[in-house]
């Protein structure tokens, strides 16, 4: 630490060239940060931009009073799902807006969209079925919604946003986690594995499973397999619970114009057979189609996606994307929700 | 605004770039760095601003009054003012929902059920600092240390300054004040050397504190039951990151000022070397610990009351050292530890006088560990979100409760490391300043450990945990 004990003293500063110090530094830095780019390439990372509450609070001021705005909300599925570019080829007259929030449940955003007399456009809901009567079903968008309606008090950290998109998209060793990094490199003395997930300054998502360890694959679907509760509500409690909280939002959102579809994102493997079981799809999902005032969507009905495959049970792989998109948007085109001139 | 944050690089370079304006005279150069560093604070919450207006004008106008009252009554009563509204103002917001806790929890003991709604109050940051800093210069121009400062320009860049504004260290207007009254502008050497603190801090508190310590910390610390193991190195992973946070900022904020020709005091003098809790503290947090001293205990009468009052002054000094870090009990306890160590090291002085045992090399070493390892059972408190957290862990340090293992395999061998390492440096580094070793350094290693931490910080990026000290 700096020794001197009265800052009325001017400082020591050491001796030394320190012109020479600070260019030969520079030089070992940029060394140093080439050569550790060209390593984490080579391994197969790719660059990632930071998803926080103020990158989606950008995002959220886009979906404006535009009548074709196509809002997609949801959590990591619809993240991983929706892909803007196909978005913007099979539907070039509308303006595709990524809202869904990683690991949150859509009901915050839809409650948010739904508080918005200006929002005229349609929301797509991702939607399943254990999401609903969980006690945190509105909060966990908490900490975005709120940012959105006060970003203006937060100039630092948005302006740090605004400002970090350009690096980390350009530069796969900043979505390297210094944590993940340090923990490989002692702990296994390797170079890290690359996250299979990355994402745009637009907060588009992609996964790409061949990145994906088989084994650390199998540990996340375990672990996901575990948290589903022993116990689930009945039918009757279940679609009470979205008759309470769920079907407000919808008919608050279509009073000011906007209009909601909700659609049941594919799962695979173990974690659909345990969907299939736990809850029935013509005891629940079909009776909340039958009596809610959005549209309502499953992925089984829409042929193009219905032979789609989670590689993780859950998600979509980027290879897949664009299927599941242009199926989406030719299911929302049959049922005439898209307001294209 | 944190350092270790694009937003920062890039206002630094704007401050920097408008300081050094060829033409710019003096008084520009200061009104210069009081605006940005009012757009510093602003970019947190524009809001809170006003805050630091009402503490700068309040001070301002106290001190220029005290010095024109003419009675003693009226002295005290312009400095009772300004305590009032200082201590107010940091009283609401920050104990203002500790003070509502605890009256209806003794309101509820009494059998009285009462539920107010609760405040919903945002802790303004830095607020802690600021109006330690502004304090001090009406306590010491009551108090006939210093006369009122004659530049009301100067007098608001020193509250406001930038650098030191929400983590310290806390400015005495008499170390600022005289450096303004000389023209400064930024030279090659001050740049370099500064820009050298500047990385050294950000890699004690981006890569030590944010990556290698605190998971560790916060894996530990959220457990119940703790086995030994885990205990003392979530203990020891805290002791390391707290340091490596607090002094990292500190670093920063001295390298950022000497890059504009100002010097900070220290904040922080390697402490885990102290021996002994009097000497920890003249190497801990030394701004707070100094100002305690000096506007507390020595108010209080210090040493001068017979032995019982000093205890006693000891510790009412460590128990609101103690509050000033944060709005619960805990703080409070932890600040009690401190002073029941101050008190107990001066009874075991009176039969095993430190001269004698100081002297050997073996009975210092001693004495640091124990001084290091009851610092350990101290954060206990200061870590811990509630008593039962905290007896959690000291459950598990003292073999009493036995748990699953919490920790991965990494994480002993990570805080072992940088444990081992942060404690013989500071044992190294105990009687030497910084600018000694960096100066007996041969040129090529400084770069390539100039080098070596800029790219681990920026590799360390993704954390984002905000300085610690920033919430006090």
């Amino acid at each position: 630490m700096p020794s001197s004990t009265s800052s009325s003293e001017p400082r020591k500063i050491p001796r030394g060239d320190w012109r020479v110090i600070w260019l030969v530094t520079g030089v070992v830095a940029i060394g140093l940060l080439g050569a550790a780019e060209l390593v984490t390439r080579a391994h197969g990372q790719r660059p990632s931009v930071v998803d926080d509450p103020i990158s989606w609070s950008l995002v959220r001021r886009t979906a404006d009073d535009d009548p074709r705005v196509v809002a997609f909300i949801g959590a990591s599925r619809m993240a991983l799902g929706y892909s803007a570019d196909a978005f913007a080829e099979a539907a070039p007259t509308l303006r595709g807006v990524q809202l869904a929030i990683d690991g949150a449940s859509p009901f915050g955003v839809l409650a948010d969209l739904a508080g918005d007399e200006h929002f005229r456009g349609l929301v797509v809901v991702d939607m399943i079925e254990w999401e609903v009567g969980v006690s945190d079903t509105f909060n966990d968008a908490r900490l975005y919604v709120s940012r959105e309606h006060a970003l203006w008090r937060a100039p630092g950290a948005l302006a740090n946003r605004i400002l970090a998109g350009s690096p980390q998209s350009e530069f796969a060793l900043l979505a390297l986690g210094g944590r993940r990094l340090v923990t490989s490199l002692v702990g296994k003395l390797q170079w890290p594995t690359p996250s299979w997930v990355a994402a745009d300054r637009d907060r588009i998502s992609r996964a790409d499973y061949s990145l994906a360890e088989p084994a650390a694959l199998r540990r996340k679907r375990d672990n996901r397999l575990d948290t589903i509760p022993a116990a689930t509500p009945s039918p009757d409690e279940w679609l009470a619970i979205i008759a309470r909280d769920i079907e407000p939002q919808l008919r608050q959102l279509r009073a000011h114009g906007g209009d909601v579809a909700v659609i049941h994102m594919p799962l695979s493997g173990r974690l659909l057979e345990v969907f299939d079981q736990k809850y029935p799809r013509q005891r629940y999902w079909d009776v909340f189609a039958a009596r809610s005032a959005a549209h309502v969507l499953h992925f089984r009905d829409i042929p193009a996606m219905a032979t789609l495959t989670c590689p993780d049970e859950m998600h979509l792989d980027q290879k897949d994307h664009a299927a599941f998109t242009r199926a989406l948007v030719g299911a929302l085109r049959e049922r005439h929700l898209l307001r294209e001139p | 605004m944190q350092f270790n944050s694009y937003v920062f690089a890039a206002f630094f370079a704007v401050v920097l770039a408008g300081y050094n304006l060829p033409g710019l005279s003096w008084r520009g150069q200061k009104l210069w760095l009081l605006v940005t560093s009012y757009l510093f604070y602003a970019a947190w919450d524009p809001v809170f601003i006003t805050l630091v207006w009402l503490s700068t004008f309040v001070d301002w106008t106290a001190a220029r009054l005290i010095t024109r009252a003419g009675t003693p009554s009226r002295r005290r009563g312009l400095l009772i003012v300004s305590l009032v509204i200082n201590l107010g103002v940091l009283g609401y917001f920050k104990y203002g929902n500790f003070v509502l806790a605890n009256l209806v929890s003794a309101l509820h003991a009494l059998g009285v059920d009462y539920h107010p709604a609760p405040f919903d109050i945002v802790l303004p940051i830095g607020i802690s600092f600021y109006t330690f800093h502004t304090l001090s210069y009406t306590l010491d121009i009551y108090l006939g240390r210093t006369k009122p400062w004659p530049s009301f320009l100067d007098f608001a860049l020193y509250v406001t300054f930038f650098p030191a504004l929400v983590a310290g260290p806390i400015l005495r207007a008499s170390q600022f004040l005289p450096q303004c009254a000389q023209p400064r502008r930024t030279t090659g050497r001050l740049l370099a050397w500064g820009l050298t603190l500047v990385v050294l801090g950000l890699f004690e508190k981006c890569v030590l504190a944010d990556v290698m310590l605190a998971p560790a910390a916060d894996l530990v610390f959220t457990a119940n039951p703790v086995g030994p193991a885990d205990a003392w190195t979530g203990t020891l992973a805290f002791a390391g990151q707290i340091f490596c946070d607090f002094a990292g900022y500190s670093t920063c904020a001295i390298g950022v000022a000497l890059c504009l020709g100002f010097s900070l005091p220290d904040n922080f003098r390697f402490p885990y070397a102290a021996v002994g809790f009097s000497e920890f503290w003249t190497r801990w947090h030394i701004s707070l610990s100094t100002w305690l001293r000096d506007y507390l205990y020595i108010p209080l009468g210090g040493n001068r009351a017979g032995v019982a009052r000093t205890y006693v002054n000891l510790m009412l000094t460590m128990l609101i050292g103690g509050l000033w870090h944060g709005a619960s009990w805990t703080f409070v306890v932890w600040g009690g530890l401190h002073g029941a160590y101050l008190i107990g090291e001066r009874l075991v002085a009176r039969v095993l006088p430190p001269g004698a045992w100081r002297a050997r090399a073996g009975t210092r070493v001693a004495g640091a560990m124990i001084t290091f390892v009851l610092v350990c059972i101290a954060w206990v408190f200061f870590r811990a979100a509630s008593f039962a957290e905290a007896f959690a862990i000291l459950k598990g340090m003292f073999g009493v409760a036995r748990g699953p293992r919490v920790l991965p395999l990494v994480n002993y061998e990570l805080v072992g490391l940088v444990t081992v390492v942060l404690l013989a440096t500071q044992w190294a580094m105990r009687a030497r300043p910084l600018e000694d070793l960096v100066e007996r350094t041969p040129w090529a290693v400084r770069s390539l450990a100039l080098g070596t931490m800029i790219v681990a910080i920026i590799l360390m990026q993704g954390q984002d945990r905000a300085f610690i000290y920033f919430q006090f």
